[in-house]
């Protein structure tokens, strides 16, 4: 890894999004019916891991692109 | 990431063998939860509570697997975090450290409780000792278990050797005549709360936690790549088998509709013995409770202490000791709020689940790090004395556990949902915290010596692999 790439995974998005995908499901849970808990946290958990990825990728493209054009 | 190498920052002097190492383990184990749980859980559960017990030990199994995998080929102090930074995420590993004080809390809390309900059963009936409020004693005990780890691990193995022996002779002492006393009508209706008996197998997975203990000490035991999965093994197999004896004692002895009270086991053991029986009781219960204390406190010092060293909490966490070697900032931050919180101790079933689900997420990262062992660090895991072959014994044991602690999480949730949210809230918080550690350090410095591992550490795994081409 070079340190673009270690700097952008160090935020550790995909982290993050997996942590914030389960916390929105078991609030979605208990506000709604607890069988959901079974579901919606895995679910949740799953999308704000792949959106956390996406943005890694992004970030570390954004960044590429700012180290080239200061060269 | 391939064994990666980081400066070396200092580490703990090696100083405990199999014995002592089989007496920390099983101590810890076999203590709190065996006195102070069984009661208000065989209350909700009913005779349930055995089988919630056998069932607790299958992640339980799985957690020692993971250990003694883990163990032999990286012993180092600070194990489940270390192996999760650096085998998984760095930040599901920062949140062991992170999330270890509402732990340690938790765990010294229910301890606390246990405490105060068995002196209070040997005070009453000694009239001639001085009457103590049980908070003034829960302080003493604190504050001594606080002092004697500050002076040092060898001194607390030395110790728990001697308290362990006598844990041992009490258990053994309600659950043989015991055995003789049960009545089997006690044991119908085995199912008398479906939803009691699933919190029941979440909370008796706590005590099972006292196995992890050997990956945070990895550092300071001897041979440990030997030491460590021995001592596993042979200390699950004791501990499995007092825990089912004794419960199946006590719910035989007493119908279950009379039990819900921490001192259940004191009450039970006076159906059976003669009026001393409650106090050896009580006195083995007391000897329970200091030997976690003791443990609990060891333990998670030294995963503070390496998030220290490595940078990612406080540096100053990581100070050890001039005189002593421990690491008694760490001690002291884990030791001293405790104090504070004693008067609040109350819901021990919802603490002990609160202990459980937050154990079980580390251990799920645990099962996928190592997974990716092998490949991260292959001379480690090629050297180590105890290995699976990766498409074999490893993908079923990781697959295994995966599942095992992924169900009960489920339950957990099912059960409790408000645990569950409470563990999720605070990982948010540690995210946030994480991400002002980073940008307040070199980010990419630190992720990689959060993906890498300390000179000696790197070192043991060469070190073995040259010992055995010589021996080749």
């Amino acid at each position: 890894m070079d340190d673009v790439e270690c700097a952008v995974a160090a935020a550790q998005y995909p982290e993050g999004g997996l942590m914030l995908g389960l916390g929105l499901g078991i609030v979605l849970a208990v506000l709604t019916t607890d069988f959901l808990v079974v579901v919606a946290p895995f679910v949740l958990g799953t999308i704000g891991f792949v959106v956390g990825r996406r943005v890694r990728d992004r970030k570390v493209r954004t960044l590429r692109k700012r180290d080239n054009h200061a060269e | 990431m391939s064994d990666g190498v980081e400066s070396d920052s200092g580490s703990l002097p090696a100083s405990i063998g199999l014995i002592a190492v089989l007496a920390l383990v099983v101590g810890n184990a076999i203590s709190v939860p065996i006195f102070v749980l069984t009661g208000p859980l065989a209350g909700g559960a009913g005779p349930a509570v055995i089988l919630a017990a056998m069932l607790a030990a299958i992640p339980a199994g799985f957690v020692v697997l993971y250990n003694a995998l883990l163990g032999s080929a990286m012993p180092v102090a600070g194990g489940l975090y270390v192996y999760i930074s650096r085998l998984t995420a760095p930040f599901w590993g920062f949140l062991v450290p992170f999330t270890i004080p509402l732990v340690a809390w938790a765990a010294l809390l229910i301890t606390a409780v246990g405490f105060a309900e068995f002196t209070r059963v040997i005070l009453a009936a000694v009239p001639q000792v001085p009457t103590l409020s049980a908070s003034v004693l829960i302080y003493l005990l604190l504050l001594f278990v606080l002092f004697i780890n500050l002076v040092g691990l060898r001194l607390v193995a030395q110790l728990q050797l001697i308290l362990v022996v006598g844990l041992v002779i009490t258990l053994l002492t309600f659950i043989i005549p015991g055995s003789t006393a049960v009545d089997f009508s006690n044991y119908t209706p085995f199912f008398p709360d479906y939803g009691a008996f699933a919190l029941a197998a979440v909370a008796l997975f706590y005590p099972f936690l006292g196995f992890g203990l050997l990956v945070e000490l990895g550092e300071e035991i001897d041979d440990p790549s030997w030491t460590i999965p021995v001592a596993l093994f042979i200390g699950i197999g004791v501990v499995v088998a007092f825990y089912v004896a004794l419960i199946a004692v006590l719910v035989g002895v007493m119908p279950y509709t009379q039990l819900g009270s921490e001192g259940d086991l004191a009450t039970a053991a006076a159906v059976f013995l003669p009026s001393w029986g409650p106090l050896v009781i009580a006195s083995g219960a007391i000897l329970a409770v200091i030997t976690s204390v003791n443990t609990s406190l060891l333990v998670f010092s030294r995963t503070i202490m390496r998030a220290g060293r490595d940078g990612i909490l406080p540096e100053s966490l990581s100070n050890i000791h001039p005189r002593f070697g421990t690491p008694y900032v760490s001690l002291l931050v884990l030791g001293v709020p405790p104090l504070l919180l004693v008067p609040i101790a109350e819901d021990i079933v919802g603490l002990s689940a609160f202990i459980g689900l937050a154990s079980l997420t580390a251990y799920f990262f645990s099962a996928i790090g190592l997974w990716n062992l092998p490949k991260e660090f292959p001379t480690h895991y090629e050297t180590a004395r105890f290995s699976l072959r990766r498409y074999r014994g490893l993908l079923l044991a990781v697959l295994g556990g995966a599942f095992a602690t992924a169900a009960f999480w489920v339950v957990t949730l099912l059960q409790r949902p408000e645990i569950g949210l409470i563990l999720i809230g605070w990982f948010a918080v540690g995210y946030v915290y994480y991400r002002y550690r980073i940008r307040k350090t070199d980010s990419v410095d630190m992720y990689r010596t959060m993906t890498t591992l300390d000179a000696h550490e790197a070192a043991t795994a060469h070190e073995r692999a040259d010992k055995r081409e010589r021996a080749e």
